[in-house]
């Protein structure tokens, strides 16, 4: 789970072009929505996109969205549980 | 009257039909055309639901009846075609050094697209798909030989480009101007739609509570605005005036709305001041109304906002035609026009269930009544909100 | 009528260095925006479309010290053209699958006025005009309209055209298979203004007038410009410097008009290479030259001495033309 979390903080700064944000300076259970991170509704639809692409889920209920990306951790466990590639 | 803007012309071609007279009876038949879509190759066709002119680009070419560039674009044809049926109205037979203002979000990418990245070694294709390209052509397809721009807003921008023809005449730059918009489908805006996730797999429901988002449209909508001045050289009917018009900015996000519908609130605010009509003077709204959560619940409450406990009937035109965004404007300015001079405001197809907040309930029959004023709403990316009101023929202030 | 004043001015073109060089297409080096004027958060996206329009816009402003202007007019010739490239490559690559939403968001032609208004919360008019080189001028006729007319009092009005490396290959692919024998060297800027019915201390010249035209058999530049001239109650002697561009057409002064033969003229492309909007630098040297301002990395845009310029005519020759006027205050 460790690995996973490190892999998807490199794909998120790269998806969403976070150029001043290392991998280390995100925390596991942050929130990246709102204060956190400061991420808004294009980088959920990216994430959404990421998510397809990299691990074969399909979000089609932007609302499902919301929690899922709560934090690395929520979407950690959701791509585990779901992944089909 | 000096400052009068007049309508005298209207030309339009959508998916509900290939002139104005077509596409009113359509409305008038509740007849929308929101199908799968057809000429577009790939991914969406026979699946994506779409308001699309019915013709190929070779059948537009014969209804011009006049031969056309290498590569010209669908937007192009579209808009020849709404170009000429305005200008035979308005009785221009030489459209000479008579300004063309023209809105448009794709322009030649539909053409572009289909070539894209070989071009078949031609450079034609790259100048096509400059935004700059669709006026100059139209202005050239239509013996024209003055000044032409484009305006590309997105959503907005045929009400700018009608806007901005309006400064032209107020200003005495011009006694007659040729304005409105034009917009192809193309992959490119199917697609980008289709990644905000703002497509709807159903006909489209403006303002009802189960809306879930949009259907993207084509087509063009023209008309051919003249001063008091030149009314006084060469008179001819008058289909209406534009009375307000007024352009602000969101300044919240680059697709959505804010919650307090704020641009909205300041161009219908502006419009109106503009008009000096007191919000009871309008009689019809026609809406932006995609039917994506966001516009349809953030227009609700900026007409609230104006409103207030007055709402006028209201119904987005969308629910027929899709949403034409460049063209979008120009043509439910037509649709506006028609509602003055049928006295009737047009039903707001697919609405079930009102939103609960703000529960405002558009009209869901064709409704008679006396209709002198009409306020239409124009909402593109970027925060960009454009209003104009148009006004009956008799009632000037 | 009220008048109409520029306030501010700032530019972002290469540096005429760079120009010297076989290459065909170069690129504008930007300073990094800094992070207290605009959060990391909200650069990250953007283009240098975006990136020159804010740096530029948000500099005329402080310059006139008007920070919050009644709209925001930009013209742009080709629009947000790496993000447009970006996403039309996506969709043929990846058969429609797997589209990053932002791309698209940022490709929108009125995606640099928007994101100015964005960051400087204005809530003023908002305008996008895109029409080839003449995309400039379609956005200061209608800010000129609308101050003369006192809709309003300022407005910023400006300009950008950036390059994008999958138009450039494109481009080179096409010319590879036909002989293209112009030498012209296509770079990317921008320029923005604030224009103004207000005069004040920050005042740099007056724009007396535009017009838009196209060039018809009987109605030439030469005559379109005499008749500029008349209703601005100008002769020709009394310009002192013709600054332009021609691109499609030939200039008139090349035609061996005796009277505009005389005038200091200056081309300015050999400054800037070419790029849709590239006129925001005449206009910003027609300011300079206004305020006896030396062009300081080139010698020969500083030619003819200083001449105290009173009236300058700015002229750009193409598939539509224009005029603009400018004058000292």
């Amino acid at each position: 789970m460790e690995e996973l979390k490190s892999e998807l903080k490199a794909k998120i700064i790269e998806a969403l072009n976070l150029e001043e944000i290392a991998v280390e300076d995100i925390e596991n259970d942050a929130p990246l929505f709102g204060d956190g991170l400061g991420l808004d509704s294009i980088d959920a639809l990216e994430l959404t996109v990421l998510l397809d692409k990299d691990y074969g889920i399909k979000v089609t209920d932007p609302k499902v969205g919301k929690t899922i990306f709560q934090s690395i951790d929520t979407l950690a466990h959701y791509i585990s549980e779901n992944r089909t590639k | 009257m000096n400052n009068a803007i007049a309508v005298t012309g209207m030309g339009m071609i959508t998916a509900i039909g290939d002139d104005v007279a077509q596409n009113y009876h359509s409305l008038l038949r509740k007849q929308h055309g929101i199908k799968p879509l057809q000429h577009i190759a790939g991914k969406h066709q026979a699946g994506t639901l779409v308001g699309e002119v019915p013709w190929t680009n070779q059948e537009l070419v014969e209804k011009l009846g006049t031969t056309v560039p290498k590569y010209s674009s669908r937007t192009s044809l579209l808009a020849a075609i709404a170009a000429k049926e305005a200008l035979t109205q308005a009785a221009i037979t030489d459209l000479g050094n008579i300004p063309v203002i023209m809105g448009t979000s794709v322009a030649g990418m539909d053409i572009f697209e289909q070539y894209f990245p070989h071009l078949n070694g031609d450079r034609t294709l790259i100048q096509r798909r400059d935004v700059g390209d669709s006026a100059s052509a139209l202005s050239k397809l239509l013996g024209g030989n003055g000044f032409a721009t484009a305006i590309s807003t997105a959503c907005s921008s045929a009400a700018n480009a009608i806007s901005f023809g309006a400064r032209l005449l107020l200003s005495g730059r011009a006694e007659r101007v040729l304005v409105g918009g034009s917009d192809a489908l193309s992959r490119f805006t199917i697609n980008g739609f289709d990644s905000l996730m703002l497509l709807s797999d159903k006909p489209n429901r403006p303002f009802d509570r189960n809306r879930n988002g949009l259907n993207l449209g084509e087509g063009a909508g023209f008309l051919v605005l003249e001063s008091a001045k030149a009314l006084e050289k060469i008179p001819k009917p008058i289909l209406g005036y534009l009375t307000g018009f007024a352009n602000a900015n969101d300044a919240f996000h680059q697709t959505a709305t804010s919650d307090s519908g704020e641009g909205a609130y300041l161009a219908m605010k502006e419009a109106l001041t503009i008009s000096r009509l007191a919000p009871d003077a309008i009689d019809y709204i026609n809406a932006h109304g995609t039917a994506t959560e966001n516009n349809d619940r953030t227009e609700a409450i900026a007409i609230q906002r104006i409103f207030g406990d007055n709402v006028p009937s209201f119904s987005s035109t969308k629910a027929y035609t899709g949403h034409t965004l460049g063209a979008a404007a120009g043509i439910e300015a037509i649709y506006a026009l028609l509602a003055i001079q049928h006295q009737l405001a047009f039903a707001n197809l697919r609405f079930e269930t009102a939103m609960e907040q703000p529960a405002l309930q558009p009209v869901t029959d064709h409704r008679s009544s006396s209709i002198k004023h009409v306020l239409s709403n124009s909402f593109g990316f970027g925060g960009n909100c454009s209003t104009l009101i148009f006004s009956d023929a008799e009632s000037l202030y | 009528m009220q008048k109409v004043y520029i306030n501010g001015s700032s530019v972002a073109v290469i540096n005429s260095a760079q120009l010297d060089t076989t290459e065909r297409w170069i690129k504008i080096n930007l300073p990094k925006i800094d992070s207290e004027l605009v959060p990391p958060a909200a650069t990250r996206r953007m283009s240098k479309a975006v990136k020159m329009g804010i740096i530029c816009g948000m500099e005329a402003m402080r310059q006139a010290d008007c920070p919050n202007p009644d709209g925001i007019l930009v013209g742009t010739g080709k629009g947000c053209l790496v993000d447009s490239d970006k996403f039309l490559k996506a969709i043929i690559e990846q058969k429609e699958d797997f589209l990053s939403p932002t791309a698209f968001i940022q490709s929108t032609h009125n995606t640099v006025a928007g994101q100015i208004a964005l960051l400087t919360k204005n809530s003023g008019y908002n305008m996008t005009y895109s029409q080839g080189r003449i995309s400039f001028e379609s956005a200061a006729l209608d800010a000129y309209i609308q101050l003369t007319m006192n809709e309003h009092i300022s407005l910023l009005v400006g300009a950008v055209d950036e390059l994008s490396d999958i138009s450039i290959e494109i481009n080179n692919a096409i010319d590879r298979d036909q002989i293209n024998d112009t030498n012209d060297i296509q770079t990317e800027g921008a320029g923005f203004f604030v224009f103004s019915n207000q005069k004040d201390s920050h005042t740099l010249g007056e724009l007396k007038d535009i017009d838009i035209y196209r060039n018809t058999a009987d109605h030439s530049s030469e005559k379109q410009i005499g008749e500029f001239l008349k209703k601005n109650q100008l002769t020709i002697n009394q310009i002192d410097t013709i600054i332009y561009s021609s691109t499609t057409v030939e200039a008139p002064f090349s035609t061996g008009s005796p009277i505009l033969e005389k005038i200091n003229k200056i081309k300015y492309n050999s400054q800037t290479g070419i790029f849709d909007t590239d006129i925001v630098f005449a206009f910003d040297l027609a300011l300079k030259r206004l305020n006896d301002q030396t062009f300081s990395t080139s010698i020969s845009l500083n030619e003819g001495k200083i001449q105290h310029d009173r009236n300058i005519l700015i002229c750009n020759f193409g598939e539509q033309n224009s005029l603009m006027l400018l004058s000292r205050c």
